[in-house]
């Protein structure tokens, strides 16, 4: 631990070095062992690290050090999905660590926005914020004043201690919800019960593809190999996306399919998968419930007509991949997270599940409509939890029941704003940066702008940051104790402590500690953080049976050796035990119907492009950066300077554009002017650029983006998901 | 032959007191401008003085000026030392040697452990070692204020081995490290200074490494970092 060049300036720190000498030392001190220098470079140590980024992927890494510094990362070779590689983020870690931008202190900026920071101790951090804090509850008789966003930045389970630091306070506001996935998470819970996908390992097994709206190539490289495995074991590879993604030019057939309408094509092939009579009876009706009724409505209301109508896609491809996929037994589809940030992008996904479950697909080693899962995320959450202090109130929810106040996380600028009884006046942002991804940037910025007082803790200054009373040096994942489950494969690893923390940087339940040890100092009882424990012994405690169980441990410590695999199938829902209210597949869901959506994955119309605003403008993953990560750091700015906007000639060539003009892309709600791309890979009524943010700029995808709801999510993440790629905007030459 | 050859010792416990300045200057931060500035400008003066240089004057006349300012202007010289220097915005000058010098322009690199190295053959070390990178401009200041603070040691002791022992770890420190990045930094500064007073801490610095420079042996790498500098730009900065 460093000390505060305060604390070693301040004191008479004469120390006498090698010799006799009168040399008055601030920074340098004897160092323990003599003639030190002759002394040989430690021997290259190695540790066990997990990329805890929001992808797919959740690496296995072996992360180097010498003297104390980390020299480079690879892929863990005991890790089966990883398979000893990493991406290219992956392996630019040493350059996030070591980056001379990094964020290295407690800094104040006053006033906030103003660009002006001057550098705190963490004494006076935390005495600023628990001040804050206990301010806020005097005067309002709460901390329901105190909101917490915190999402993916670090998905370390020992980083859910974030939301311990708010529980341990009392009741506070807390932005609910995921911005990614809720759409087909929903969807999969009316249908099955929860997410709950095949092994992506198992993937080898199928003899036939579909990647729905899946970029795999950009965003979940290591699927790759399994998928080629199949190939060269016969199996035909099928892209369906709006977009020519790098994955869809390895596909043996790519599809570019309307945006917003998978589940008009999904309704089309079941059509022609009747009609011919290849539908999987057996498994469909012993196993699921409401199927006949569906079957009825495809009768009745589908034709490949209207399907190749509604999606662009041509009838003769529609029955190709129709028979095809119905026929090729197993066959595994992959729904892409993209395709459900639509107002009807749940219900395309019932719609896609319907189609694995007519053609017995479901529950098959080398099937599936795979989405993703959490069966390996049983951990303790001991971080997270905590009682409030005596004495606190909450927020009375609709059940009667005391409680934090829920927001809805994809409408934060408006909810934060919205609320009255108490107001919010403080924000703590952690794992998350509004300002870059969250929809409608400007309702963002004058939400912040209204705010008595922000906390960011962060690696980087980013948007977020900028906006910030405070912002507080986060540590990175080779800092800190941790362990890693994935949304998608079967592994768990743990995140070893490679070197210590650079500068003055804390990891989030460090950041606790301090905040408590520092409120009940200024009043006794007001945190109920713990005060102690080593991080390893952070980490410790989110172990259980269960957990140990499913990975054959005794112990965390045998994670040091290698990541488990979870003892699972390999197929989801082989036992057939699904988890839906009826125990069995809900063709038919009356909990959807309660929640006011369709029973049936039937058709429900796409969003209507506003006749004003006729262009669609997606915004999808970027290929060198995770949200907002990565992108900002040397090599990326680098490879990819500056932010594009993808335009087919043809749409270009209307409004007067041409390759490297600078286009101005607007709505009623805001603009972005951004360089134009040429490109045949769109179509010609979509724009794409990559939503990321740039060192030093102000290039932001969501100036345009309303906060429309997409149609599912509440049932199993408290809040709807957000239609992303329903944004509609109009161009024109900057 | 170097700059401390025929100084009197006077002369080099000067020289001494401006590396400490400017080391203490780095290291307490635009926070403490108030304290740090006036010995910094003490011990131009005199060093200005005995090598008669008009550039360093006028420099520390800018600084001098600034070392009795009101609050308010000490507070906008905080900001900018930190825009400068620390962040939390990716920093114009980031104080670390291997930033300028190692191939990858990331703190912790080869120069880094070198000057770790370096430290311990006189049995010394960081104190942040492991947090804060051992070629922080203020260490390595540190360091050799050190080196010369021994040097007018052994010389009033008359140990001819030892002050040749500490000559030339001076020597060997400013040629392998500090002399090899002082100018570019120094540039740097200047390039992006957006308040006069660091305009004229990057004189000072340029200045410093002048007087060092017959101890380069190397010419010093220019543009390894920030690319906004010109190498145009690089023919201006002598004394
Ligand atoms: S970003 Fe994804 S693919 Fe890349 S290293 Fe991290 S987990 Fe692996």
């Amino acid at each position: 631990m460093k000390l505060t060049r305060r604390k070693f300036l301040g004191g008479a720190a004469a120390v006498a070095a090698s010799s006799m000498t009168l040399f008055n030392f601030n920074l340098l001190t004897n160092s323990p062992s003599a003639s030190a220098a002759d002394q040989p470079s430690e021997a290259i140590k190695t540790f066990r690290n997990v990329c805890p980024r929001n992808c797919y992927d959740t690496c296995g890494m072996i992360t180097y050090v010498e003297d104390g510094v980390l020299k480079k990362v690879e892929g863990d070779p005991k890790h089966g999905y990883t398979n000893g590689k990493l991406c290219l983020k992956g392996y630019s870690y040493p350059r996030r660590v070591y980056s001379p931008d990094r964020i290295k202190y407690p800094m104040k900026q006053s006033p906030r926005g103003s660009g002006n920071w001057t550098r705190i101790s963490w004494d006076e951090a935390m005495d600023t914020i628990a001040k804050k804090i206990l301010d806020l509850k005097k005067r309002y008789g709460s901390t329901l004043p105190i909101c917490l966003d915190k999402y993916s930045g670090n998905f370390g389970i020992v980083h859910y201690g974030i939301e311990g630091t708010m529980s341990s306070i009392g009741y506070t506001t807390r932005a609910v919800g995921t911005p990614c996935w809720p759409a087909g998470i929903d969807a999969q819970t009316y249908d099955f019960g929860t997410l709950y996908s095949n092994d992506p390992e198992d993937m080898v097994n199928a003899k036939y593809i579909i990647l729905w709206g899946q970029n795999a190539a950009w965003t979940a490289i290591h699927s790759l190999p399994f998928i080629n495995e199949a190939r060269e074991r016969g199996a035909k590879l099928v892209v369906i996306d709006p977009i020519l993604t790098s994955t869809a030019s390895k596909a043996d057939l790519y599809i570019q399919i309307n945006p917003s309408t998978d589940g008009a094509l999904a309704l089309g092939m079941a059509r022609y998968i009747i009609d011919n009579n290849w539908v999987d009876w057996e498994y469909a009706r012993a196993n699921s419930l409401g199927f006949d009724e569906w079957v009825e409505y495809v009768k009745k209301s589908i034709t490949l007509d209207w399907a190749s109508e509604k999606t662009g896609v041509p009838k003769d491809i529609i029955m190709e991949i129709a028979r095809e996929y119905a026929t090729a037994k197993p066959a595994s589809m992959w729904v892409g997270y993209g395709m459900q940030r639509h107002t009807n992008g749940g219900q395309n996904v019932r719609i896609i599940d319907a189609l694995g479950v007519m053609t017995g697909n479901v529950g098959k080693s080398g099937g599936g409509v795979n989405y993703g899962h959490l069966e390996t995320w049983g951990f303790n959450y001991n971080a997270m939890v905590n009682a409030p202090p005596k004495g606190s109130k909450g927020f009375i929810g609709p059940d009667g029941k005391e409680g934090d106040r829920a927001i809805n996380m994809n409408n934060f600028a408006h909810d934060v704003s919205a609320q009255s009884d108490p107001p919010v006046k403080m924000l703590w942002l952690a794992c998350r940066n509004p300002g870059a991804q969250d929809p409608d940037t400007n309702a963002i910025e004058k939400m912040f702008s209204s705010m008595e007082f922000v906390v960011t803790v962060d690696s980087f200054f980013n948007k977020t940051v900028e906006m910030s009373d405070i912002v507080l040096p986060a540590t990175t994942h080779f800092e800190d104790w941790d362990v890693m489950a994935s949304y998608w494969h079967y592994w768990v690893g743990i995140n070893q402590r490679a070197i210590d923390p650079l500068y003055e940087c804390k990891s989030d339940v460090e950041i606790a500690i301090e905040l408590s040890e520092k409120m009940n100092a200024l009043e006794p009882g007001s945190c109920t953080f713990p005060t102690s424990g080593t991080p390893e012994e952070w980490l410790a405690k989110e172990f259980n049976p269960g957990i140990h169980q499913m990975l054959g441990i005794n112990d965390y410590k045998e994670l040091i050796d290698g990541p488990r695999k979870a003892k699972m199938p390999p197929a989801s829902w082989s036992d057939g035990n699904f988890r839906t209210p009826s125990k069995k597949i809900e063709i038919h869901s009356e909990l959807a119907e309660k929640n006011g959506l369709p029973a049936l994955p039937i058709w429900v119309d796409e969003m209507k492009t506003p006749e004003k605003y006729p262009i669609r403008f997606m915004t999808p993953h970027p290929q060198y950066a995770l949200h907002s990560q990565f992108q900002n750091l040397d090599w990326m700015m680098t490879t990819n300077p500056e932010p594009k906007v993808e335009i087919h000639p043809n749409l270009a060539a209307k409004y007067g554009i041409t390759e490297g003009t600078m286009v101005k892309i607007y709505n009623d709600l805001g603009s972005i002017t951004v360089k134009a791309h040429l490109t045949r890979t769109t179509s010609t009524n979509v724009i794409v650029a990559y939503e990321a943010w740039y060192k030093n700029s102000n290039f932001n995808v969501n100036y345009t983006l309303k906060a429309i709801p997409s149609d599912m999510g509440k049932q199993a993440t408290g809040n709807d998901g957000l239609a992303f790629h329903d944004n509609f905007v109009m161009i024109e030459k900057a | 032959m170097t700059f401390f050859e025929d100084c009197p010792p006077q002369v080099l416990k000067t020289h001494g007191e401006l590396l400490l300045a400017l080391s203490h200057l780095f290291a307490q931060g635009g926070e403490n401008l108030s304290q740090t500035l006036s010995p910094l400008v003490k011990s131009c003066s005199a060093i200005a003085e005995h090598y008669n240089t008009s550039r360093l004057l006028q420099a520390n006349q800018i600084l001098a000026q600034y070392s009795e300012t009101n609050d308010g202007e000490y507070l906008v010289m905080c900001y900018e030392f930190n825009r400068l220097f620390v962040g939390p915005n990716a920093p114009v000058a980031p104080p670390y040697e291997s930033v300028y010098l190692s191939s990858d322009h990331l703190v912790m690199g080869e120069q880094t452990l070198a000057v770790r190295k370096f430290y311990q053959r006189e049995n010394l070390q960081t104190i942040g070692q492991r947090h804060e990178p051992d070629d922080f401009i203020s260490t390595e200041l540190e360091f050799v204020a050190y080196l010369l603070s021994r040097i007018i040691e052994t010389q009033a002791a008359k140990n001819s081995a030892k002050i040749q022992l500490y000559k030339t770890l001076y020597q060997e420190f400013w040629q392998q490290h500090l002399g090899l990045w002082l100018k570019t930094f120094a540039h740097t500064v200047s390039q992006s200074a957006k308040h006069p007073l660091f305009s004229a801490l990057s004189e000072i610095l340029v200045a410093l490494s002048t007087l060092n420079a017959p101890l380069n042996t190397k010419e010093a790498p220019y543009e390894t970092y920030a690319p906004q500098i010109s190498r145009r730009s690089s023919s201006r900065c002598c004394l």
